[in-house]
């Protein structure tokens, strides 16, 4: 059911749901706005790879699309809330012109690496990719003991046809290049230890831990099954010039420890044993890849736009601390859904709410629709169950019922219609951590429940999915949400809806507890 | 393959040449790349290529210039345009004056291997039945 069928077939809206009508179609555009400007640093950190072939062009389309968009989700702010936005647009003009200088070439930072060291401690990274560079010149002996030597065309494309693939065309690009060394199996931080030199680190997942950064400059290759170029492993790879495949599915069940191999990491294809022509064309045609002056000033232009997995500066920072940006935007985002939902969700299903905690910030909402069932498990008079019935019973204290609204009180749980909103609210960043629970999916969306809490503890709490419990705090989900939301729903066992969902509000109110009890313990 | 085709690539940013020589050397492809159009056309007139990856957007001699002197010399030879300013229109006119295929920027090397190599199957096919 479209949202307009389902507003025209519930009973007539108040005065107030009609406003509030017309302030969500506003809101959808924002946040199609800011979607598209998330996928637009998930289109960069792509690129930043180093396995297109990109021009100047596209690096100037690429930040004029950021403005553009920026532009577009300040203005939808100002009209969803007016004002709220308005010193934002000086703060885009600022940094516009920085980018046009940089673009102009007269930008003192172009020809900068990208600026991971952020984050991390600047001396050790720099000591690291030196001795990474020394190592490098190490692990390729025979290239580099025979300076001049060429292979043609026809024999290495003959030596590529016939040489066995254990991978081919899986993953993406993080950082081109070509290198040879043992497998290495990585499954836990332990393994980092006695990391083997010149080994081809091969791991289910990584952080970038003080672990890695100290084990990096002995590795020759990397191949990550579950990861992303938007990660910050990808810029780990980039500055210490590790080939590395992201998304290789399968890759450690398929390469058994020890054994020698080849990552072509510029055509994502890993070779059994040391292909030593590879290796030799590489070192004399492809050496610099990545590292051209178009991925330079690539590497520039997405520094100084800056990055939702470096956004610093808290949700109530004022324009003029937002240092980049993907801050600014991020900011005037993220102001206008807190400002949006205490408006909107006041007033919703007759809720009575205690607007001061709202203010605060999201802390609770779930999304359903009353008027659809769960196809399966159905029970009442009107042969359908209600599935936020099931999330609210699991949020009344046990011995509590009847005596309280726990959406109003405890645990401040809000219906929610409509699926835009809750990607919306996703979106936000900070304050929200997904619960791995999908209620069930109607016609006109599916009914997610997603619940308030700071960081990433909720998820540690919960036992949930924490990698994507990040993700949702760094604001990437807006990006992924569909597809979450299909594979989620497919994963609730059928009969068994009604059970989880009380679980899920059960675990939603201790989370709500249990902060509260650190909050107060903090003082 | 009886003998390794040859392919030019003319493309006035040096990323790509630099790039795609490798790339298509894995493939058993010779390969030679230029930056400017004149000394691609004038290497042209000594030497037939079988394929020619071309930019369109250049100075003094664009890409549709050079597909136009390609057809002139040889109908054979198959021009496939780059472009980073893709639109219909220029995709439109390059396919109506003969090129084989068009490729928007930023692209993989892969996706132009694709492409070369249909239009390798394409030669051999035209060479079998000519």
């Amino acid at each position: 059911m479209s949202f307009w069928r389902w507003l025209f077939r519930t009973p007539r809206p108040a005065r107030a749901d009609l406003a509030l009508t017309l302030r969500l179609t506003r809101l959808r555009r924002l946040n199609r706005c800011y979607r598209e400007f998330l996928g637009f640093f998930v289109d960069g950190a792509e690129k930043q790879g180093g396995g297109f072939i990109l021009d100047r062009q596209y690096i100037v389309s690429l930040a004029e699309r950021a403005f553009r968009l920026g532009y577009e989700i300040i203005f939808h702010a100002n009209v969803l809330r007016p004002g709220v936005a308005l010193e934002s647009y000086a703060a885009l003009d600022r940094f516009k012109v920085a980018i046009r200088d940089l673009l102009a070439a007269k930008g003192r930072r172009a020809d900068d690496r990208p600026n991971i060291e952020a984050a991390e401690n600047e001396a050790s990274l720099a000591e690291c990719a030196r001795d990474r560079a020394g190592s490098a010149e190490r692990a390729s002996p025979s290239a580099a003991s025979t300076p001049g030597r060429e292979v043609s065309p026809s024999q290495l494309g003959e030596a590529c046809r016939h040489r066995i693939k254990l991978i081919e065309n899986r993953g993406v690009v993080a950082c081109p290049g070509v290198a040879s060394g043992r497998i290495a199996l990585v499954g836990s931080e332990a393994d980092l230890h006695g990391f083997p030199e010149h080994g081809v680190l091969v791991a289910p997942r990584l952080l970038p831990t003080p672990a890695l950064m100290r084990t990096l400059p002995r590795v020759a290759a990397m191949l990550v099954e579950e990861a992303a170029p938007a990660d910050r492993i990808a810029a780990f790879a980039r500055a210490f010039r590790i080939p590395t495949l992201l998304g290789v599915s399968g890759a450690a069940r398929r390469l058994p420890p020890g054994e020698l191999v080849t990552v072509d990491a510029t055509d994502a294809v890993v070779y059994s044993g040391c292909f030593e022509e590879l290796i030799l064309h590489h070192h004399l045609h492809g050496g610099s890849q990545g590292e051209e002056p178009e991925y330079r000033l690539l590497n520039g232009v997405l520094e100084e736009l800056g990055s939702p997995l470096l956004v610093m500066a808290p949700p109530g920072a004022a324009p003029e601390d937002r240092q980049t940006l993907c801050e600014t935007v991020h900011g005037v985002h993220t102001t206008t859904l807190h400002q949006l939902a205490a408006d909107l969700l006041l007033t919703r299903e007759g809720m009575a709410l205690p607007s001061p905690a709202f203010a605060e910030g999201i802390r609770g909402v779930y999304l359903s629709t009353p008027t659809q069932g769960v196809e399966g498990e159905a029970e009442g008079v009107s042969g359908t169950a209600d599935p936020s019935a099931w999330v609210l019973a699991g949020l009344v204290p046990a011995g509590d019922e009847g005596k309280t609204t726990p959406a109003a009180t405890d645990a401040r749980g809000v219906l929610y219609r409509s699926e835009e909103c809750v990607t919306a609210l996703l979106g936000a960043g900070e304050r929200v951590v997904l619960l791995d629970a999908v209620v069930a999916g109607g016609a006109e969306g599916n009914h997610v429940m997603v619940w308030g809490s700071e960081g990433s503890q909720g998820s540690r709490e919960t036992g949930l999915d924490r990698m994507h419990a990040e993700a949702v705090r760094l604001g990437l989900v807006a990006v992924r949400a569909t597809r979450t939301v299909a594979a989620w729903r497919e994963r609730i066992p059928a009969g068994s809806v009604r059970e989880t969902l009380t679980r899920l509000g059960q675990l939603a109110r201790q989370t709500t507890l249990e902060t509260k009890a650190a909050r107060w313990a903090a003082g | 393959m009886a003998h390794s085709l040859e392919v030019l690539v003319l493309d006035d940013e040096p990323i790509v040449g630099k790039r795609l020589k490798p790339a298509l050397e894995k493939d058993g492809y010779v390969v030679e790349v230029f930056e400017d159009g004149r000394s691609a056309l004038a290497r042209l007139q000594e030497k037939e290529f079988d394929i020619v990856v071309t930019d369109v957007r250049m100075d003094e001699v664009d890409g549709i210039q050079v597909l136009e002197a390609v057809q002139r010399m040889s109908t054979r030879i198959k021009v496939i345009i780059i472009t980073g300013y893709a639109t219909v229109e220029l995709a439109r006119e390059a396919l109506a004056k003969g090129a084989f295929d068009f490729i928007a920027k930023p692209f993989k090397p892969l996706d132009l291997r694709a492409v070369i190599e249909k239009a390798a199957r394409e030669l051999l096919v035209n060479q079998t039945h000519g």
